[in-house]
């Protein structure tokens, strides 16, 4: 009997314990892991804020690690603005009474004088006494300046490619295209399948995701890897160099010609990011032009996407075999932040810029952008895996290529001038370092 | 109800308990939550009254200038230097900006580098909604939370249409007053540090942001709520609609998965904006079930049900204590029937057997006749006594029926014969009705059959005063089993007859009915009960009818086997024969030639059996003890052996175990017949497993010892009974005994029947006085009371029976004092009653007592003399120092030659000193 008494108890009381535990037990936030390696260098105990500005609509990998800091110093205050046309806003921010302590720059804005209060305002973030370790950095995508200062750090890398409908390859027993020819077969064969447009993209010269600027820029970049001086003379608009942009606008030309791309119904998208994807997600598009930046905003909308939901396929991104020696993959830095050097709080500012600049955190900040990482060890999210199989010698670096941004930006609205049969590719060539963004 | 099943009542009942407090706790939790719900909600309307009020006060300001410039109808640069001079707050702006068609730009009050005053929002779609039909006072207008192109600032600009002189022609223009939003923020101070998290975030009725939150993502709260929160998305039937024209609050999952509350409220006087009020559901202060008192009750409970458990173990221990009482006091009414019934066997088989020998040998006709009535009132008590081991027997569930082949004119010789004697006696008719087609053997239980009618016909005769006693037995064959008949026996009486409402009593035990009115008439009330109970077992009940007053009828029906169909005839006309016929005792057989032995610790015993055996001219041995039977069986071949159970030292059993092991026994064959006086259940599977063949119950039934004998003695040795003389005739008593004054020589002889057996008892006793006395002495010394006191009962006993009442009485006494373990008075006592006893003994010897000298002894036989020298180097080996010192004792009986003398002298040194070794020595001496 006293063994039942006992035994009452303890399957009363393990009952009690169970029921209360499971009633006591609250739902845990994420208070994040404390990162191997990094040792707090101020006092953990200081109270302050720090603010990020930039472009992004939301930037919740960027909050993520708010709190992962926050758990070495939970009374720094750390917050995310984004700011109404951040390019001419930016400047106006920094010197108001309310500047941001970080804020974003991009490859594109190095050498433009309108942004040269940006670079002016930024720390050295390559100064020794910051600490900072810029070695897990990809050497590629680290800028200096002329004073080889290092004003911004890249925080994302992004690349141009396509989404790969693998089931609908599948289905048509196809495999995905690794050299131009493959992808022409390929195409040709989805056209007869009755695909109308085995390829699409964003039709808009204005953007950097455009078919356009994603079919070319590869292939133009692959040809002046090697010939920085043509580069430099690039980057000065130098009409001797406008030839330069030939063969890419008539390889272009002519791939257009096959007719693999309906232009008219890539027109029909209605924006270079949600659209695109939207579109991408109806399942009947066997290859969808985008960048980096818009792969990443896949995974979020698959539930937002009726026809995903209903007819969910697996996908991939792939660097397109636009060239003749198969596709190249650019690596190109994405988002870079800079440190206002006038800010309230810089120690701590710093501090945080010490903390992110570190493998494990911007690895864990691209993973949760669905971005490709910068550092050296470049972890893949599973939809980038393809990029893993890219010979070294056709990834090229923002960096080791060289090219700013008005080339470039010159190469874009060109691009997309002949696809869309505004110029020919002479006229085109005729007219390199005069077109304008509109 | 079991245990387990009491305790799972109450785990239920606490589980119960429990589940009704958690979820009353859980209710108050949930009523806390909505509290604080509810308050977050009045929290957010507060708010929305502060920021309506604040909206309406910069609109109001807005306004002001609007009418000013719309009034005076200024240029476009007077109008800017109103504003410069109108607006004297630092963080506020003015400006003046027209619609270019695909962005407005203008003038600006505030310019960083005071360079231009020129403002531009190209790239940004802040006032598509503003139109210049649109003008007037008292709506709020205002744009979205943007970035402030000149200040770089998070603001909103409040607008009205003016008209303004523009390059001389007059135009619409926006004016604005950008305000930071900041502003705005600083108006919401939460009353309560209880909302540290919330953040107040403003949307319009597409669900595009007017102010933005850091908490709330997208570019628009519908699909921000969407992007987290599809499925209640898809539940909430129009979902926007419900937002925006109601106040209330919703949960929602933010970006990172956290449960949020959003308080939602419309901003008045504005275009169906919301004003949403979120914060983390961990920001509210944790309402949590109310766990002390659940754990209160808890233990509460727990304490309960281990105490409701702690009392119930009391309870069962209590109950099982009285259980073990109960079954202590069962083992002890079983101990006390089994002691009761040794202890009035006994004497009775004095009593019965001496009488027996009285009525055998007495020729007096009075004396016969009171002699008829000892074994008439012994042969009753002995039924008291039965009945009352036959209940022990029922109630332990021993009662067994043991079936055998019987006739049944021999049941019914010895019914009539039982009840026509009582009958007589108290002047009734016995009445015989028996079928004479009865089948003459049957095969059942013969015993209990006759134990059944029996019970039926005394309870007739003893209730009946005056008429008849009908006695009827008749058969039915049996349908369904051709071998077997159907006997019906009733017994009718005319007597008091039975109460209607004593009926259900007649079969209880102990109940005796009608008490006062029978109250002379002996018995234990247990004898319908035990009719019943044996019917029972034979698949039988009693009938009863009857009429209080004029009789009663008893009846049963038994199944009976039928082993000859040969009818039993004319019973009646035979049976009246008979008695006319009936002779005197004589005895079934003789056998000279045959020896028995009789082991007794109780002289008297011994002295009954002889004599009951008398006439049979047996050879009988006797012996008082295990070991003096162990040495007795080695010497001597014996027919039959007849041993007691309960002996001192070594009882039956023991004694059994040991003779049969020795291996050289001479009477490893002989059947060994048990004599108990322990007659209850269960004791006649004891002895036969321990090995006995047979036994008899004290008080020996003269009949069925003969019978016994008869069925174990070799045919060659049984003759036909003969005639024989009187022996009492020759058996005198010494003046001498007359004398003593410590005997009664008349109680003695009515104690033993007749001369020879007084003096053969007196003999015994005599003859036995030394070695008792040395027994006793032996007991005592060594400090084993229990030994010592039964040999001090047996002669008790034993004195009794010879008329020596004074040492009988102390006996008694001291063996009283034994049985009590009251040493003290038994040691205080002892010696005077050997003392006693040793006189007694010695007056009994007579003047001219045998003194057994040498010259009277006979020489000792040689072959004798040698057995007895190997069985005492047997018993050296065994270290059975008893058995020696007994067979040099018998060398007492005999004369010894000198040498022999020398040796037994010897031996007895070596005995005195527990010299086993030196024993071979001195038998192998001059060999």
């Amino acid at each position: 009997m006293r063994k039942l008494i006992k035994a009452t108890a303890a399957i009363l009381t393990s009952a009690i314990i169970a029921t209360a535990a499971a009633g006591c037990s609250q739902t845990n936030g994420n208070t994040g892991e404390q990162t191997a390696g990094f040792k707090p260098a101020l006092d953990t105990g200081t109270a302050c804020s720090i603010s990020v500005y930039g472009n992004y609509g939301n930037f919740e990998p960027l909050e993520s690690e708010f709190a992962a800091f926050n758990e070495y110093y939970p009374n720094v205050e750390l917050s995310y603005t984004n700011l109404d046309n951040y390019k001419s806003s930016i400047g106006p921010a920094l010197k108001s009474s309310e500047a941001p302590n970080i804020y974003m720059l991009w490859h594109w804005m190095i050498d433009k004088d309108e942004y040269s209060d940006l670079f002016d305002a930024a720390e050295n973030l390559s100064d020794k006494s910051l600490g900072i370790d810029l070695s897990c950095i990809k050497s590629g995508l680290l800028y200096k300046d002329k004073n080889d200062a290092v004003p911004m750090i890249p925080i994302f890398s992004t690349t141009y490619g396509m989404l790969v409908n693998e089931d609908l390859f599948k289905k048509e027993g196809l495999s995905v295209p690794v050299t131009y020819e493959e992808l022409c077969n390929v195409c040709k064969t989805l056209k007869e399948k009755g695909y109308k447009s085995p390829i699409m993209g964003y039709n808009d010269p204005k953007v950097g995701s455009a078919i356009s600027y994603v079919l070319s820029y590869p292939h133009f970049a692959a040809l002046l890897i090697n010939e920085p001086e043509t580069v430099s003379k690039l980057n000065a608009l130098d009409p001797s160099v406008a030839e330069s942009l030939r063969p890419t606008l008539e390889h272009l030309n002519e791939f257009m010609m096959l007719g693999f791309i309906d232009i008219d119904e890539c027109s029909k998208i209605e924006n270079n990011y949600d659209a695109v994807i939207y579109r991408f997600f109806e399942g009947d598009v066997p290859m969808m032009i985008v960048n980096g930046d818009v792969a990443s905003g896949t995974r979020k909308r698959e539930k937002q996407s009726e026809a995903f939901t209903a007819s969910p396929f697996s996908y991939k991104f792939y660097n397109i075999p636009i060239c003749e020696k198969g596709a190249y993959f650019l690596d190109l830095s994405s988002v870079e932040f800079a440190v206002n050097k006038n800010c309230d709080d810089l120690a701590m500012t710093n501090e945080f810029m010490r903390f992110l600049i570190s493998t494990n955190e911007l690895n864990n900040i691209a993973r949760n952008k669905r971005l490709v990482a910068v550092t050296n060890d470049m972890p893949l999210d599973s939809i980038y895996s393809p990029l893993a199989n890219t010979a070294q010698d056709h990834i090229i670096f923002d960096e080791d290529l060289g090219l700013l941004d008005d080339p470039v930006v010159q190469m874009r609205l060109l691009s997309y001038k002949v696809i869309n049969g505004e110029m020919t590719v002479d006229e085109a060539v005729k007219a390199f370092g005069t077109v304008k963004d509109e | 109800m079991k245990k387990i099943l009491i305790v799972l009542a109450n785990v239920l009942i606490m589980s119960a308990i429990l589940i009704f407090v958690l979820r009353y706790a859980n209710n108050a939790r949930s009523r806390s939550e909505n509290e604080q719900i509810n308050d977050f909600e009045r929290t957010a309307a507060s708010v929305e009254r502060v920021t309506a009020n604040y909206l309406e006060e910069e609109q109001h300001i807005c306004d002001t200038w609007a009418s000013y410039i719309n009034s005076a109808l200024l240029t476009s640069a007077e109008a800017m230097d109103f504003l410069r001079c109108s607006q004297t707050m630092d963080d506020v702006s003015a400006q003046l900006i027209f619609d270019n068609g695909d962005h407005f730009s203008g003038y600006t009050t505030y310019y960083p580098d005071d360079n231009g005053h020129t403002v531009s929002y190209k790239g940004l779609d802040l006032f598509s909604g503003f139109d210049p039909s649109d003008a007037g006072i008292g709506k709020v207008r205002i744009t979205r939370a943007y970035t402030n192109p000149i200040k770089g600032l998070q603001s909103m600009a409040f607008c009205n249409w003016v008209k303004v002189i523009e390059n001389g022609e007059p135009c619409d223009a926006l004016l604005l007053r950008v305000v930071p939003v900041s502003t705005l923020e600083q108006k919401w101070a939460f009353p309560s540090a209880d909302y540290e998290l919330a953040e107040i975030s403003v949307f319009a009725s597409d669900g595009s942001y007017i102010i933005k939150s850091k908490s709330i993502k997208n570019s628009n709260f519908f699909e921000f709520y969407k992007s987290y929160n599809m499925d209640e998305y898809i539940k909430a039937d129009n979902f926007e609609q419900k937002l925006i024209n109601n106040t209330g609050s919703l949960k929602l999952l933010n970006s990172r998965g956290e449960e949020c509350i959003i308080a939602y409220t419309p901003v008045m006087s504005t275009d169906n904006w919301v004003l949403i009020m979120y914060m983390p559901v961990s920001g509210f202060a944790p309402v949590s079930i109310d766990w002390i008192l659940v754990w209160v009750v808890f233990a509460g409970l727990l304490t309960l049900l281990v105490l409701d458990l702690g009392v119930m173990i009391k309870f069962n221990s209590k109950l099982a204590a009285a259980a073990r009482d109960a079954e202590n006091a069962n083992k002890a009414k079983t101990y006390f029937l089994s002691a009761i019934s040794h202890d009035i066997r006994t004497p009775m088989n004095s009593i019965l057997g001496m009488n027996e020998m009285v009525l055998r040998e007495c020729d007096n006709a009075d004396i016969i006749v009171y002699s008829e009535h000892i074994r008439a009132s012994g042969n009753t008590l002995l039924g008291l006594i039965n009945d009352i081991l036959d209940f022990s027997k029922i109630e332990a569930g021993k009662l067994d029926l043991i079936p055998v082949d019987y006739e049944i004119s021999s049941v019914l010789n010895d019914l009539v014969n039982m009840v026509q004697t009582r009958a007589d006696i108290k002047g009734l008719t016995l009445e015989l009705n028996i079928d004479e087609n009865i089948p003459l053997m049957l095969h059942g239980d013969e015993i209990r059959l006759k134990q059944v009618v029996t019970n039926l016909l005394t309870n007739a005769v003893k209730y009946t005063k005056q008429g008849t006693v009908t006695f009827s037995i008749g058969y039915e064959k049996s349908e369904d089993d051709p071998d077997h008949i159907t006997l019906n026996v009733s017994v009718e009486d005319t007597g008091t007859g039975i109460r209607e409402e004593d009926m259900h009593r007649l079969f209880s035990a102990f109940e005796r009915i009608n008490e006062t009115d029978n109250r002379n008439i002996e018995g234990t009330g247990l004898g319908l009960a035990i009719t019943q109970s044996i019917l029972g077992l034979m698949g039988s009940s009693l009938d009863v009818k009857s009429e209080y007053g004029k009789g009663s009828a008893f009846s049963f029906s038994v199944k009976q086997k039928v082993v000859k169909w040969e009818p039993v005839g004319d019973y009646e006309t035979a049976f009246r024969r008979s008695v006319a016929e009936r002779k005197i005792y004589r005895e079934k057989f003789t056998a000279p030639d045959a020896k028995v032995l009789v082991v007794d610790d109780t002289p008297v015993n011994i002295t009954v059996f002889k004599s009951l055996l008398k006439r049979t001219k047996m050879q009988i041995d006797t012996a008082e003890s295990g070991d003096e039977c162990i040495i007795r069986t080695s010497l001597v071949k014996y027919d039959i052996i007849f041993l007691d159970h309960m002996m001192p030292e070594k009882d039956g059993i023991e004694t059994l175990r040991e003779l049969k092991s020795s291996g050289v026994n001479k009477n490893l064959e002989t059947p060994i017949i048990c004599l108990t006086a322990n007659a209850v259940s269960g004791m006649r599977e004891t002895y036969l497993a321990a090995g006995f063949d047979d036994y008899l119950t004290k008080p020996i039934d003269p009949e069925s010892l003969e019978n016994v004998i008869i069925g174990y003695l070799p045919t060659d040795k049984l003759r036909s009974a003969a005639e024989s003389a009187d022996d009492d005739k020759d058996t005198k008593i010494p003046e001498y005994m007359y004398k003593i004054e410590e005997l009664d020589v008349s109680l003695g002889l009515k104690h033993c029947g007749t001369h020879y057996a007084y003096m053969a008892t007196v003999q015994a006793f005599y003859e036995t006085a030394v070695s008792n006395i040395a027994d006793i002495e032996r007991y005592w010394n060594s400090g084993d009371l229990h030994g010592a006191t039964v040999k001090v009962h047996a002669l008790k006993s034993s004195a009794r029976i010879i008329g020596a009442e004074k040492l009988g009485e102390l006996a008694e006494m001291i063996e009283k004092a034994g049985k009590e373990n009251n040493t003290d008075l038994f040691g205080s006592n002892i010696d005077a009653l050997l003392n006693d006893y040793r006189i007694l003994a010695d007056k009994l010897a007579g003047p001219d007592k045998p003194e057994n000298s040498e010259n009277e002894l006979p020489v000792i036989p040689e072959e004798k003399l040698n057995e007895a020298y190997r069985a005492i180097l047997e018993f050296s080996e065994q270290l059975d120092y008893d058995s020696i010192e007994y067979i040099i004792d018998s060398f007492s009986a005999y004369s010894l030659p000198e040498t022999e003398k020398k040796r037994v002298e010897e031996l007895k040194k070596a005995i005195l000193s527990f010299d086993c070794d030196a024993i071979p020595d001195i038998i192998a001496k001059g060999d």
